[in-house]
């Protein structure tokens, strides 16, 4: 019974939607076993071939086996026509079977990964989930788990700080020379804003030179914290002081004081001037972190209300939607609400939000769009969470600040890449740091 | 933040018309390799959108499509480019089949809802998948064909564009009308994107009467 909704689904797919029906992408839209794909787009070839005398399809295989001529495992995509060629090639073929249907006569690979990229993507961390390859060892770590390897990694960080404080009060002798090595860190940074300003770039740059003071700044308290010193305690300090950035809700209280420690351990030495300026510009910065913190995951008409004024959409129904996908997320994260907040891990969602519009002529257009949404927007919204977060945006918004300062400052990276990492991979990135 | 962005408004035009000739590039660049316009010899793989995607590697077909677009952009800077079309002309001229890329200036000129572009980049890969696969909707092209690229824009537009250096370069002339009009004819809509920063959408005209023949 299941097989004939699906095999309906797969004609739909294939003769009207025109589309390149990959094991893969049937396997995931669907959600059934690789095999079972596989094994149904081989069913539907036949069934179209031999009983709807359809010729029109046209059909890839993937072929594996060594090769004859170098002994070499080979795994082939190829065309049908190719098929029996290839697989006298090889000797012995260890599997062969449908890769992809679709109307279309593909000239090349191209397209197969096309299709393929948008669904991938959506399903980025659960992959692997329908596949007939498994490796039970490796698993995704829950929010709890990361929550421990930051605390430990904070813990450790702690102790650095420390020795590094106790070292710094004895060679603080010479700020001034910290302050030109800021300058001269705070430069390439700066720089590289006006750099990429060429199409899609050159948005990014306001975002870029929003957070490039900012980033100065962490570089300036970075540098101040660690003043001079021998290369090896450098290196631990500025490792120190990632995870923490990136540490969750719980030490961020905990680091901030750290920092503020270390400021007025510096505001002593220092001339009241700087001390004047450091501490309005931290207080300024703040109070942008809190506007941006949202900003990067979720799409700003959700985080901030007033590009929505500002932007008169006619269309009514779109107001209530945002609030109740928030409600939805805020709903179904209740009880694991507090494991975001702590370890303030962001989930994207795409949702087909069907939008309705008057267009200049008059008529109303519905349309379906895709609106991708983040649990974070269900944080931002109402206000009681808002107020209690308020000590966790600095250090959020430091976390990301050193990242784009590293960026920066080392890689250069595009801004386009650069802001994808942002928006897409947040909580990628923060896997990776905490190792 | 909000002051900031509308400070950018300006920049936004610049920014959309930049996109779209990136994009119309690529996807003239593409209709050539799928609808067999030139061997599969010259084009190349490269990476764009974050796909696979076919460019030409003949210097000679990259100058002419890049000072098309070139040429273009003052009427995509002030979104007085109704159409672009890419027409593909039988042996005697004629029209067999034009892709038209319709574009209208965007609802609102802000990058405020898709700040990284994210969904608009998804729209544009999702454009060019569909010019991948429309060969399976179209008729083959015959064997002598060429290939002209139209704009479709206001007297005063034109006028305008006239006054530029880059224009006088590269002049655009007022298409013949043979090569235009395409007398039967059927509209195989592809894809659009109605989005804050860009509203488009393509399709293809095809001679219905080659169909017959």
């Amino acid at each position: 019974m299941a097989d004939q909704i699906f095999m309906e689904n797969l004609e739909e797919y294939v003769n009207d939607a025109n589309k390149i029906v990959s094991y893969k992408w049937l396997s995931r839209t669907l959600g059934v076993h690789v095999n079972e794909a596989k094994q149904m787009l081989h069913s539907f070839v036949e069934k179209e071939r031999n009983e709807k005398d359809n010729d029109k399809i046209s059909v890839v295989y993937m072929v594996s086996g060594v090769s004859k001529t170098d002994k070499v495992h080979r795994i082939c995509v190829i065309q049908e026509e190719q098929l029996e060629a290839t697989k006298a090639q090889l000797d012995p073929v260890t599997s062969c079977h449908v890769y992809s249907v679709q109307q279309a006569k593909l000239k090349d690979s191209n397209a197969l990964y096309t299709a393929d990229y948008d669904l991938l993507k959506e399903q980025i961390f659960t992959s692997n989930k329908y596949s007939a390859i498994k490796c039970t060892l490796a698993k995704l770590r829950s929010a709890d788990e990361l929550k421990i390897s930051a605390l430990k990694i904070n813990e450790s960080s702690t102790e650095k700080s420390a020795v590094k404080n106790n070292k710094s009060s004895t060679a603080d002798t010479k700020p001034k020379k910290t302050e030109s090595d800021v300058s001269k860190k705070g430069g390439p940074g700066k720089k590289s804003s006006p750099q990429g300003k060429q199409g899609i770039a050159s948005m990014f740059t306001k975002a870029e030179k929003k957070s490039a003071p900012e980033s100065e700044k962490s570089v300036k308290s970075a540098a101040k914290g660690k003043p001079k010193q021998a290369g090896v305690m450098s290196f631990f300090n500025k490792q120190s002081s990632k995870p923490a950035g990136k540490a969750t809700k719980k030490e961020s209280p905990v680091k901030s004081k750290k920092k503020r420690d270390d400021d007025s351990d510096e505001d002593v030495k220092k001339p009241k001037k700087r001390r004047v300026i450091e501490s309005s510009s931290e207080s300024e910065s703040e109070e942008e972190m809190m506007e941006e913190e949202p900003m990067p995951p979720t799409p700003p008409r959700e985080a901030t209300p007033p590009p929505q004024e500002l932007t008169p959409t006619p269309e009514e129904p779109e107001s209530p939607i945002p609030k109740t996908n928030a409600e939805k997320t805020n709903n179904k994260n209740s009880d694991v609400s507090d494991a975001t907040q702590k370890g303030h891990r962001r989930k994207r969602k795409r949702k087909l939000v069907p939008k309705t519009s008057i267009d200049e002529d008059g008529f109303m257009v519905t349309e379906k769009v895709w609106e991708s949404d983040s649990t974070d927007a269900s944080d931002v919204e109402p206000p009681p969470p808002l107020v209690q977060k308020s000590p966790n945006p600095p250090s959020q918004k430091r976390s990301t600040e050193e990242s784009g300062t590293k960026k920066e400052t080392k890689t250069k990276a595009p801004a386009k890449k650069q802001s994808k990492a942002n928006t897409k991979q947040t909580s990628l990135m923060n896997f990776f740091k905490k190792s | 933040m909000n002051t900031g962005r509308n400070s950018t408004n300006l920049d936004v035009t610049q920014v959309t018309s930049d996109i779209l000739s990136e994009f119309l590039e690529v996807a003239f660049h593409s209709i050539l390799y799928t609808r067999e316009l030139y061997p599969a010899g010259i084009f190349e793989r490269r990476k764009k959108y974050n796909v696979p995607i076919q460019m030409s590697t003949h210097p000679d077909v990259n100058q002419y499509i890049i000072a098309t677009i070139q040429s273009l952009k003052p009427l995509l800077d002030k979104h007085t480019a109704d159409r672009v079309c890419m027409t593909i002309l039988d042996g005697s001229s004629r029209p067999t089949e034009k892709f038209v890329f319709e574009i209208a200036s965007a609802t609102a000129c802000d990058f405020s809802e898709d700040m990284y572009l994210v969904r608009l980049e998804d729209a544009l890969r999702a454009f060019l998948l569909k010019l991948n696969i429309c060969d399976a909707i179209l008729t083959t092209n015959p064997q002598e064909c060429s290939w002209c690229i139209q704009v479709h824009t206001t007297e005063i537009a034109y006028a305008d564009m006239k006054q530029t250096p880059k224009a006088q370069e590269f002049t655009w002339v007022e298409a013949e009308r043979e090569q235009t009009y395409m007398g039967e004819s059927s509209m195989l809509p592809l894809k659009s994107v109605d989005n804050a920063v860009v509203k488009m959408q393509l399709y293809v005209e095809e001679n219905t009467s080659r169909k017959k023949t």
